[in-house]
């Protein structure tokens, strides 16, 4: 019952914004140089999500003990891919759009990050991440919470190295 | 291999990379990329930067000629 509410929520999500795009016809604009970077990005998140799901299936195939849901090893797929992709993006100078506002977005992103990880880590304490040995749609919010950080990370990283070529 | 013209033509028309960047609807750091030439544009943002620099396709994107070879 719980995971079911879990998937609605993620569910749900999508659709608020997808409507709130719809209803602000937000036109994100990148020019053709960030719509190439973005093209070779997604061709590599596509093949470490491949990667990933190959070896996933050859885990299942062998004796090892199983070690997350199905829930979190799909989480944990998707969110490599995505991390993957906006890494190269963001050192690729393609991941804001010309109409973005670094700055906001970059605050988001810090709430992103935050936030999930305080409930990532809040589920550690309460020993809910692993259930009967195994990694549990609970720790979904960790793995957020990493992505988020890791992205940040990145944005932060090349702003610094940017405000040092600026100088 | 940089473009050098194309940063002369924009430091004689007293613009930005910024500047030159909004005039033609793309990022800075493309047109940083193409001056230092590691991007090849596409003949449609060519041609933009040559109307906001006053300048032609051959002045500012035909690769000179080899000063070596012989007609």
């Amino acid at each position: 019952m719980t995971a079911m509410l879990f998937g609605l929520g993620i569910v749900g999500g999508l659709l608020l914004v997808a409507i709130i795009k719809l209803i602000k016809g937000h036109k994100v604009e990148y020019d053709e140089r960030q719509l190439q970077v973005q093209g070779r990005a997604y061709k590599v998140s596509f093949y470490t999500l491949l990667i990933y799901m190959a070896a996933r299936a050859i885990y299942s195939l062998t004796d090892a003990p199983v070690w997350c849901d199905e829930f979190t090893g799909c989480v944990i797929g998707v969110c490599l891919a995505v991390t993957v992709f906006a890494v190269i993006c963001v050192f690729g100078e393609a991941y804001f759009s010309l109409r973005n506002n670094r700055r906001s977005y970059t605050v988001i992103l810090i709430c992103g990050a935050v936030s999930n990880l305080m409930l990532g880590f809040a589920a550690v304490a309460k020993g809910n991440v692993i259930a009967d040995g195994v990694l549990s749609f609970r720790s979904s919010n960790l793995v957020v919470g990493v992505m988020s950080a890791l992205v940040l990370g990145a944005v932060l990283i090349k702003a610094h190295f940017d405000k040092r070529e600026d100088a | 291999m940089k473009n050098l013209r194309l940063k002369a033509a924009r430091a004689a028309m007293d613009m930005s990379q910024q500047q030159l960047a909004s005039a033609v609807g793309v990022s800075r750091q493309t047109v940083n990329a193409i001056e230092m030439g590691d991007y090849n544009p596409s003949v449609n943002l060519c041609i933009a930067i040559c109307r906001a620099l006053g300048k032609t396709l051959d002045e500012l994107f035909w690769p000179a000629a080899p000063e070596n070879v012989k007609p």
